[in-house]
């Protein structure tokens, strides 16, 4: 079970769905590049995952390439809570 | 009536593609059947002639459905910003009087926690687990149920928009059907469109940019395609796949349209139109569309409320580009004074204008709608001056409004947010120019306690009051707010102190400018 991940595309999911039958197809989804979070969204999207997790995700952090996927988020996520 | 246009199509064209949502596509007949069964639930449902349903929907077939299915029964929908918070939906709900909800399973979540709609009074889009019905289970029940022939006069309300006055003290903008029609219409002679268009609308149908961007198409016997997320390569990829001809793109997105077009190769020769709205763009980004996109550029000023007022064609781009263009036909304009006063030619003043395209009026709030109309001219709230040939040049706004990715936003409403926090003497939210969003937010704010206090607290509290939009994108700390001669906040004098600040720099780099 990948929490991270099943918590992402929750709150992903409100903007339309994401495309894959199960957590794992759905993982590669690229969401900044499928502009499913907009420039208008992303600062409330960090807030959420933030506020979900309680943890801090810094520029460094979202300006990576592993904050652009389902995935690579969860990844991060993982890393931030696991220290 | 605007169902009765679009069924025309379907007796004539059944198998033509009316409607491309991502890669569903639906042609005319179809798309009718879709309406006729939805219809029918929703008549099952007690939705009557006159009622309000409030659609907390994202951009989607089934939108477009319910869309005209109010049309045919006469009942009124209330779209609503997906991204708004449980207050500000529910202020929405109330201010509107709707009396049906259809949304997501996460709004309705939300809603039924507060027990302000009834379970009956729902339709989900998503299976869920209150019992309520489903849109896919409604079309799949009346799939063979037929309609009632129209029984409307046109002149009927069909679209309550939220989108003027605070979210806190929304002014809900009431539109007939004929309305609607004649703004079509109006479009129609201006850009010379036929039943050729296929049209691109690339924000959200809870705006009347895209709504306008659908009917007209179905009214006239083209293809909507509407985009559910937007970025400037999907844009430029769906007018290469669609072969679109006419968009009305938001001018925030244009320049980032521009860049990425310049940076990769589009095939977009089947561009015969495009219409930059919503605010405002500098002269050289103008110059800069004419000179690389070879398809009609065109500039439009208006508001909700009369819709469009001014168009700049290209025939008048060469010497009038400073200008926002000529009011079209049917529309006045003038330029008052505080005493609603004419002003001469050249003098600044407020743009006031009348417009057979024009609203209704503020739902059940007559002294507003009757103050913005003085005289039967709708006072835009805008600064401009007109030449001695027409041509309107938009000098600037009066009201206190910012608008960011082409959306209006009241200050007051975030300024009330963070005044909530207890933490502020004072503050002040204006807008500042911005590459990205045409204007992003900034918060100007005076702690009370500067040693305890941290910007993190405030952004969590916007984070739960307020939508997706209004969220401040900077946040800068002095010691008093300026103040003018009458110890007013002076928004100009902070406008000028913040003039060069970035407050997309992150954002572009989380985004990668022009993906």
């Amino acid at each position: 079970m990948n929490k991270p991940a099943e918590a992402i595309i929750s709150v992903l999911e409100r903007n339309g769905a994401i495309p894959g039958a199960t957590v794992d197809d759905k993982l590669p989804y690229r969401f900044l590049d499928k502009g499913h979070i907009d420039s208008l969204g992303i600062m409330g999207f960090i807030m959420e995952i933030e506020e979900i997790f309680n943890i801090e995700l810094s520029p460094e952090d979202t300006q990576s390439d592993e904050f652009r996927s389902v995935g690579g988020l969860a990844n991060l996520i993982n890393k931030k809570i696991n220290g | 009536m605007i169902i009765n246009l679009f069924y025309k199509h379907v007796q004539e064209t059944p198998d033509k593609a009316a409607i491309i949502v991502d890669t569903q596509e639906l042609g005319y007949l179809e798309l009718s059947q879709q309406i006729a069964a939805f219809s029918s639930a929703l008549e099952k449902m007690g939705v009557k002639k006159g009622d309000h349903i409030a659609l907390i929907l994202k951009n989607s077939v089934e939108f477009v459905v319910i869309m005209l299915a109010a049309a045919h029964i006469g009942a009124v929908i209330v779209p609503l910003n997906t991204t708004f918070k449980l207050n500000a939906l529910l202020k929405a709900i109330e201010a509107s009087d709707a009396t049906f909800v259809i949304a997501s399973k996460y709004h309705l979540d939300m809603i039924l926690t507060a027990g302000s709609t009834p379970l009956s009074r729902c339709i989900c889009l998503d299976e869920n687990q209150y019992g309520i019905k489903s849109y896919n289970e409604a079309v799949a029940n009346y799939a063979n149920y037929t309609l009632g022939p129209v029984q409307l006069s046109g002149l009927e309300d069909y679209i309550i928009t939220m989108t003027s006055g605070s979210t806190g003290d929304p002014k809900p903008i009431v539109f007939s059907q004929n309305t609607k029609i004649t703004r079509a219409y109006s479009a129609k002679d201006c850009y010379k469109l036929d039943g050729n268009i296929i049209s691109l609308a690339a924000t959200p149908l809870y705006h009347s940019l895209a709504q306008r961007l659908v009917l007209l198409p179905l009214m006239l016997g083209g293809t909507a395609v509407i985009m559910q997320h937007f970025t400037p390569k999907l844009w430029l990829e769906a007018v290469a796949r669609h072969k679109v001809t006419f968009a009305i793109p938001v001018s925030s997105q244009l320049a980032n349209i521009l860049t990425e077009f310049k940076q990769n190769s589009y095939d977009i020769s089947s561009l015969k139109t495009l219409v930059s709205s919503s605010a405002l763009i500098a002269t050289e980004l103008k110059q800069a569309l004419i000179d690389t996109f070879k398809c009609e550029i065109h500039e439009i000023y208006g508001a909700s409320e009369v819709g469009v007022v001014t168009n700049l064609s290209p025939v008048d781009e060469k010497d009038k580009l400073g200008t926002v263009g000529r009011a079209l036909p049917g529309i006045d304009i003038k330029i008052v004074d505080d005493a609603d006063n004419i002003l001469p030619i050249g003098h600044v003043g407020e743009i006031a204008c009348k417009s057979k395209t024009g609203f209704v009026g503020y739902y059940k709030l007559p002294d507003a709608t009757g103050k913005a109309m003085l005289g039967g001219y709708f006072h835009t709230g805008d600064f401009g001056s007109l030449d001695e040939h027409g041509f309107l040049t938009f000098r600037g706004r009066k009201k206190d409004i910012i608008i960011t990715g082409g959306i209006n936003v009241y200050p007051k409403d975030i300024e009330d947010a963070l005044m909530e926090s207890g933490l502020l003497e004072e503050c002040a939210v204006i807008g500042v120019d911005d590459t990205r969003l045409g204007e992003a937010i900034l918060a100007v704010i005076v702690p009370k306690d500067k040693s305890n206090f941290t910007i993190r607290s405030l952004q969590k509290l916007c984070f739960k009051q307020l939508a997706d939009y209004q969220q401040p994108l900077g946040y800068e700390i002095i010691d008093a707010l300026p103040k003018n001669g009458m110890s007013k906040i002076s928004k100009p004098a902070l406008r000028e102190m913040f003039k060069d600040i970035d407050l997309t720099k992150d954002l572009r780099n989380i985004i990668k400018a022009n993906n």
